[in-house]
């Protein structure tokens, strides 16, 4: 029996552009970015959900709300059935010692004046109630560079002196040093070549495999997150599209825009699969999205009800949700 | 590129045994070779050393008591027994400048100490609650001290409090706190959006080990370099104050005071003025150079690996 | 049999800096027949930017070609000078597109400025006994602006590049680059920075442009799938050398060399969910301290004594398909051990 480990409700996330007075006086509405304009998912323990979409989609806003390094407007988002965004101070801290996130940047993620040991013992070390010496410490930090293929002398280097892999693993490192239950890996082999991706997917399978972590895999690149996630969503404008496991989203891609992107994707082999479909125009800004569909205006199915009328999240059955109209007819 | 390490582990050593750190030793010998590397920076350091010494060896580097009058031989050019000369009450000028030295670095330091120290810590506090009240308050104190010339604030303070070194310092350091605050608050403004930032709080770290961890080293790279540079001003405006008459009170010998003093036998004793002047150019010069290099020396990503 | 476009020969280069000296390229021969698009792959280091750089002689004071020839329509361009190279090559018959369209605009400056800037410079060099006075920049900046499919020119052409989305952007670069001039078309990662559906237009637009025009392509890319759709024959590197070059269907689907055979088993579009990608141990080396022999070695599955002593050469295994391994012969097609 799957458990649900993160449920999303109906979550909302929006900023406002613009501190100064004029903006105050004249409304919010005129410039609100609809970073996450109402997205409902569960991610399953013990799998891996992949989150796709291009730029303006929210995707690295909805992780930051999940943590909540930023405030929602509305929603709700259940980690083992508590909310966190209603979490106080105590049981949030306890949250973020379950959940860890790895950085896009992952050299900006690390502070450029700390050495390695220190990095990957600082979530260590407050953990409050167990209270480390300093040899349990540093044998601790030995067995995670060790668990992620890396030699122990970096304890004492400093963050600049590291190729991106390696950069990249310390940030994994960091991650499991709490054995946490939940990670966010945000686009984890951006910057690096095509060997060095490999071993860091490599990495996070093992890992997953031996402590049963379960992932939010956002990305961009289509063919990894085929790859790697069980589950997946694609994101348009802040708003789900497409959500279900992860083969029969790629297999149906009932959503138009899920078809194009994923058609869109340039790929070594092109075993049976559709030729590409071209969208036109560009991606439109989140703030003042269109009136209905949000993608109507690249859409090549469009027709007059797209415009009217938003559409909702359908079960087309097995758990595969797509929001189109296309659907209902 | 990779497993080339900067100081070798000893063979055989746990690597879990080691502090985190590295040995206080290693990273002073590392940057003292950095900041030398630095044009400039190896002549800045020899300068200011010299000065350290003079400061606070001044009793037994100076040939004669500064403040020894000899009427008779007032007025002396530069000789075997005054390098420097003697000035209208004889003194020999050549230990004043030595104990002048104490008057300079004393203020340099501890101006800069002070207002660094206050300024940084608003700075780094406003800036990192950003578009808050204390923010707002802090922004308009710092504003409100700026707004008056610099020279006129310390004017006043000490024409207030009357002239003394203490004073002087404490009107110093008052003029320049908002400086260094402006400084901080910029840089926590956008080092507060790093990544690192954002992992210490998804890791759940209070705000004061973020702010102490993770900010305030990141954001004292323009802030050294500010401590030198203001350093050299400081002891300008030290002499500036003097000079007018606002500083420290004689007979002590600071090099604003010999200004003051040396300034009106321009035509015929030149050498009164000339020697503090160039004092307190050479101070000037050598605390720019240092900090500099001080800079480079301290940002990790300018390291040679 | 008509001459290639462009060839290169045993091109060699070095970047000298100070007391370490790294090898960029090593004895590069390749070339490039009109109207073909030619692929460059490879990872960090492999050398594939500083080609096209050197092509153009874009490259720093401190990158010193040590022997070869650029032969574009059989004149060499290395021996010509800098102003020969200004006026009659760069931008006009050999252009360059690069990753970030977003720093190649000047953000102060309006893209009617800044493309007729271009306009007027590249028709003082073309005519330069007979200038046209009288011509009309603007007008033909908004054709080249239709012709990159951007929607209402006439109007757009007044935005900042801040107005401009990143596609936009690298649409502008595209029609600056592309005329009908225009011979040689250098992209380095042109697409890499961009959206998944915007990456798929801009290409489709390069290459329909190319065709029209007539010009060929060096696309120089890290991103194998791209080069699956836009290449007709493809050039994998290592460590400034050539590996293996040939048709892109018969690089990619039956790779000679062991590095090829292994990048590809790397890319997660070859494998399903569970399965463990390919991962080459080891590191790509630094190019001043390259291994002995062929630069792969110490990471290849198949290695021998012989590689360890030997520098492969480029060698023709089959009609088109040239491969650089000692052991080709010997080793036919096995499949890279996993580990």
């Amino acid at each position: 029996m799957a458990t649900k480990l993160i449920e999303i409700r109906n979550l909302k996330t929006h900023f406002y552009q613009g501190k100064g007075l004029l903006s105050k006086w004249f409304g919010k509405g005129l410039r609100t970015v609809h970073a996450v304009d109402g997205v409902s998912l569960s991610i399953t323990k013990g799998r891996t959900f992949g989150l796709v979409g291009e730029s303006g989609c929210g995707k690295s806003t909805l992780g930051n709300t999940i943590f909540r390094l930023v405030e929602p407007q509305e929603g709700e988002v259940l980690f083992e059935g508590r909310d966190v965004v209603k979490m106080d101070h105590k049981e949030l801290r306890k949250f973020r010692q379950q959940a860890q996130i790895i950085f896009q940047d992952q050299f900006g993620c690390m502070n450029p004046r700390m050495t390695v040991g220190q990095i990957i013992a600082e979530p260590l070390l407050m953990r409050q109630s167990v209270q480390l010496r300093q040899e349990e410490l540093g044998q601790k930090v030995v067995e995670l560079l060790r668990a992620v293929n890396l030699d122990p002398d970096a304890i004492v280097k400093f963050p600049n002196e590291f190729s991106g892999g390696q950069a990249r693993r310390i940030g994994v490192a960091r991650a499991i040093a709490l054995q946490p239950k939940f990670i966010m890996a945000d686009e984890p082999t951006s910057g690096l070549d095509i060997s060095t991706a490999a071993t860091i997917l490599n990495l996070m399978q093992d890992l997953q495999d031996r402590m049963d972590i379960t992932y939010l895999w956002v990305s961009h690149n289509l063919n990894q997150v085929k790859y790697m996630s069980d589950d997946m969503a694609v994101m348009y404008l802040g708003k789900v599209v497409e959500m279900g496991e992860t083969k029969d989203v790629f297999s149906q891609m009932a959503h138009p825009y899920t078809k194009a992107l994923i058609s869109s994707v340039p790929r070594v082999n092109a075993d049976g699969r559709t030729s590409t479909i071209f969208l036109e125009g560009e991606i439109p800004s989140p703030i003042n999205p269109p009136s209905g569909c949000y993608f109507r205006t690249r859409c090549p199915h469009v027709f007059q009800r797209c415009k009217e009328e938003e559409p909702p999240l359908v079960d087309l059955g097995g758990g595969h949700f797509c929001a189109c109209h296309l659907q209902s007819n | 590129m990779n497993t080339d390490t900067a100081e070798p582990i000893e063979a055989g050593l746990d690597p879990s045994q080691l502090m985190f750190k590295r040995k206080w030793a290693d990273t002073l010998r590392v940057t003292f070779r950095a900041v030398v590397k630095v044009k400039g920076g190896l002549w800045g350091g020899i300068f200011i050393s010299v000065m350290l010494i003079c400061a606070i060896g001044a009793q037994w580097i100076s040939p004669s008591d500064p403040n020894a009058q000899d009427i008779m031989h007032r007025f002396a050019g530069p000789s075997l027994d005054n390098f420097f000369g003697t000035d209208y009450l004889g003194r020999d000028i050549f230990s004043r400048i030595i104990y002048g030295c104490r008057i300079a670095v004393l203020v340099a330091f501890s101006t800069v100490s002070i207002s660094s120290i206050v300024g940084v810590f608003l700075g780094v506090v406003s800036g990192y609650n950003e578009g808050s009240k204390l923010d707002y308050f802090v922004i308009w104190l710092f504003d409100i001290v700026r707004s008056f010339p610099q020279i006129i604030l310390a004017l006043a303070i000490v024409a207030v409090l009357g002239p003394s070194l203490v004073n002087v310092v404490v009107a110093l350091a008052f003029t320049a706190f908002p400086f260094y605050g402006r400084i901080a608050r910029a840089q926590t403004l956008s080092v507060k959006e790093a990544d690192y930032v954002k992992a210490a709080e998804a890791m759940g770290l209070q705000p004061i080990k973020i702010i102490l961890r993770h900010i305030t080293p990141n954001i004292m790279a323009p802030v050294i370099v500010c401590l030198g540079m203001d350093m050299a001003t400081m002891i300008v405006w030290e002499s500036g104050l003097s000079f007018l008459g606002l500083g420290v009170r004689p007979p002590t010998a600071s090099w604003g005071i010999m200004l003051r003093n040396g300034y009106k036998y321009i035509q015929t004793s030149e050498w009164m003025i000339i020697w503090p002047a160039l004092a307190i150019a050479l101070a000037m010069i050598a605390f720019s150079l240092f900090s500099e290099g001080l800079r480079v020396a301290l940002d990790p990503k300018e390291r040679e690996r | 049999m008509s001459e290639p476009l462009l060839e290169v020969n045993n091109l060699t280069l070095d970047y000298n800096l100070g007391d370490r000296r790294m090898r960029a390229l090593d004895r590069i021969n390749f070339t490039l027949e009109k109207g073909e698009v030619l692929g460059v792959a490879g990872e960090s280091g492999c050398g594939k930017s500083t080609l096209g750089l050197a092509i153009l002689r874009l490259l720093p004071r401190v990158a010193e070609i040590k022997r070869g020839a650029v032969f574009f329509n059989g004149t060499d361009l290395l021996k010509l000078t800098e102003e020969q190279m200004e006026r009659q090559i760069r931008g006009q018959k050999i252009s360059m597109i690069f990753q970030n369209p977003q720093n190649a605009l000047n953000p102060v400056f309006t893209i009617e400025t800044q493309m007729t800037d271009i306009l007027r410079v590249q028709d003082k060099y073309q005519n330069s006994g007979n200038p046209k006075r009288k011509q009309n920049f603007r007008q033909e900046a908004i054709e080249r602006l239709k012709m990159t499919g951007i929607a209402d020119p006439e109007a757009r052409i007044s935005n900042y590049p801040f107005e401009f989305s990143g596609g936009m952007k690298q649409r502008v670069m595209i029609g600056m680059a592309l005329s009908s001039g225009t011979s040689l078309l250098l992209a380095d990662e042109a697409t890499t920075a961009l959206d998944v559906t915007i990456e798929a237009q801009i290409n489709k637009l390069i290459k329909e442009l190319a065709s029209e025009y007539g010009t060929s392509i060096l696309y120089v890319t890290h991103n194998l799938g791209v080069l699956a759709e836009m290449a007709d024959r493809i050039m994998i590197m290592y460590a400034g050398r050539i590996f293996e070059m040939g048709k892109t269907e018969v690089v990619f689907g039956t790779p000679r060399h062991p590095y090829s055979a292994a990048l590809l088993e790397s890319l997660p579009s070859r494998h399903v969910r569970g399965n463990r990608l390919l991962a080459i141990p080891g590191f790509v080396p630094p190019l001043d301290r390259l291994p002995s022999g062929c630069s792969f070695h110490p990471r290849c599955a198949f290695a021998e004594e012989v590689c360890r002593h030997e520098v492969p050469q480029l060698v023709e295994v089959e009609t088109g398909h040239w491969s650089a391994c000692l052991l080709d012969q010997k080793r036919g097609r096995k499949k890279w051990p996993r580990s």
